[in-house]
């Protein structure tokens, strides 16, 4: 427990990062490996769409979920959260993560 | 740079902004979650190829639209899939990479089970008019005509699913399961593709799997598993060889 007393008062700030984790595990990776399929079908073919049943992934769809990807990507890096602190397995290990996470950005912010 | 432990309330309204302006994107799409990494399997396997040498063409666009087969039912010829070549002197070799095509045991002519993704000589979709007892046909690939097939799972490894894999291989390709002496060069061996990271047990179990069998086990498919697609990663894939080539 004493480990992580350093981050006691942070609960908030690590109730939004742990969101913004499974954010990405669930929603922005698979995004991100939708654009890349479409990407190459239209490179490859003279698709307009991909077609999944009823639902259709056409350019300006894909161009929605880049949209969604970078600003994402920026909103973490104007908080300098790096994809690497959501590579984990269990919850400790975030913690531990955020833990060294917040003793660097302290520094660097002085 | 904002410091996400001092400006709590600037990350708050950020990411109430973000979820504001994207709300209908995310909502709308989020339905399709398991297809997506389906096509980021599918999307790995093409690179696959590409990156072992082959040219890659996508065929049976229809009115312009690349369809994607989301379940075993359906003919495949109404369905867009990927055609790999690559010419070698004077032979070609031609496959096809489809995906939920149903594949006939090797045990038996009557049954079936469906793979994600299946390479497959071309040309070879067969029709059983008798499956259903009903006007709806059949559609499958005799088990000859399977070069190899990729089960994609979007969930994080656990024994079950990992040895459940040991079944299918069983069914489909069973000479998989006795260790061969040398790595094969042109397809990816039989492979299960798993979107969660594993932990030291699923780890163990995807050493002893693949230290018994000609199979591979790829997990965290979004970073580490996807790297193993690339170019100088693929020398470490489990592959096989085909003989099966068409002459120019």
């Amino acid at each position: 427990m004493i480990f992580y007393t350093p981050l006691q008062g942070d609960l908030d700030s690590i109730s939004l990062i742990l969101a913004l984790s499974i954010f990405y595990k669930r929603i922005i990776s698979n995004f991100d490996a939708a654009t890349k399929f479409t990407n190459r079908v239209f490179k490859y073919s003279e698709a307009v769409s991909v077609q999944l049943g009823t639902y259709e992934l056409t350019t300006g769809e894909r161009n929605k979920m880049t949209r969604v990807i970078l600003q994402y990507q920026e909103l973490l890096a104007k908080y300098s959260i790096e994809i690497d602190l959501f590579d984990y397995l269990e919850t400790k290990e975030l913690l531990r993560k955020i833990k060294a996470f917040k003793a660097r950005v302290n520094e660097n912010n002085g | 740079m904002a410091n996400p432990f001092k400006d709590l309330k600037e990350l708050n309204r950020d990411l109430d902004n973000f979820l504001r302006r994207h709300r209908t994107v995310i909502y709308n799409h989020s339905k399709r979650i398991s297809d997506f990494f389906e096509m980021a399997c599918y999307n790995n396997i093409v690179r696959f190829y590409e990156n072992n040498g082959y040219v890659t063409q996508i065929k049976n666009l229809v009115k312009q639209k690349f369809r994607y087969k989301c379940s075993t039912a359906g003919n495949p010829d109404n369905f867009s899939f990927f055609e790999i070549s690559k010419t070698q002197g004077n032979q070609i070799k031609l496959y096809e990479i489809r995906h939920n095509l149903n594949v006939q045991s090797s045990f038996q002519k009557d049954i079936f089970t469906t793979p994600d993704i299946s390479v497959i000589h071309p040309n070879t979709i067969m029709k059983d008019e008798d499956f259903y007892h009903s006007n709806t046909k059949y559609y499958f690939v005799e088990n000859h005509s399977l070069i190899t097939f990729c089960e994609a799972k979007n969930f994080n490894p656990f024994p079950e699913l990992l040895f459940n894999f040991v079944g299918i291989i069983n069914e489909l390709k069973p000479r998989l399961l006795k260790p061969k002496k040398a790595n094969g060069r042109e397809h990816l061996s039989a492979s299960l593709l798993i979107s969660g990271k594993s932990n030291a047990h699923s780890d163990r179990i995807k050493k002893s799997l693949e230290g018994r069998y000609h199979i591979n086990i790829l997990y965290d498919l979004f970073t580490i598993g996807n790297a193993s697609f690339s170019k100088y990663n693929i020398v470490r894939l489990r592959k096989l060889d085909t003989l099966k080539q068409i002459k120019l």
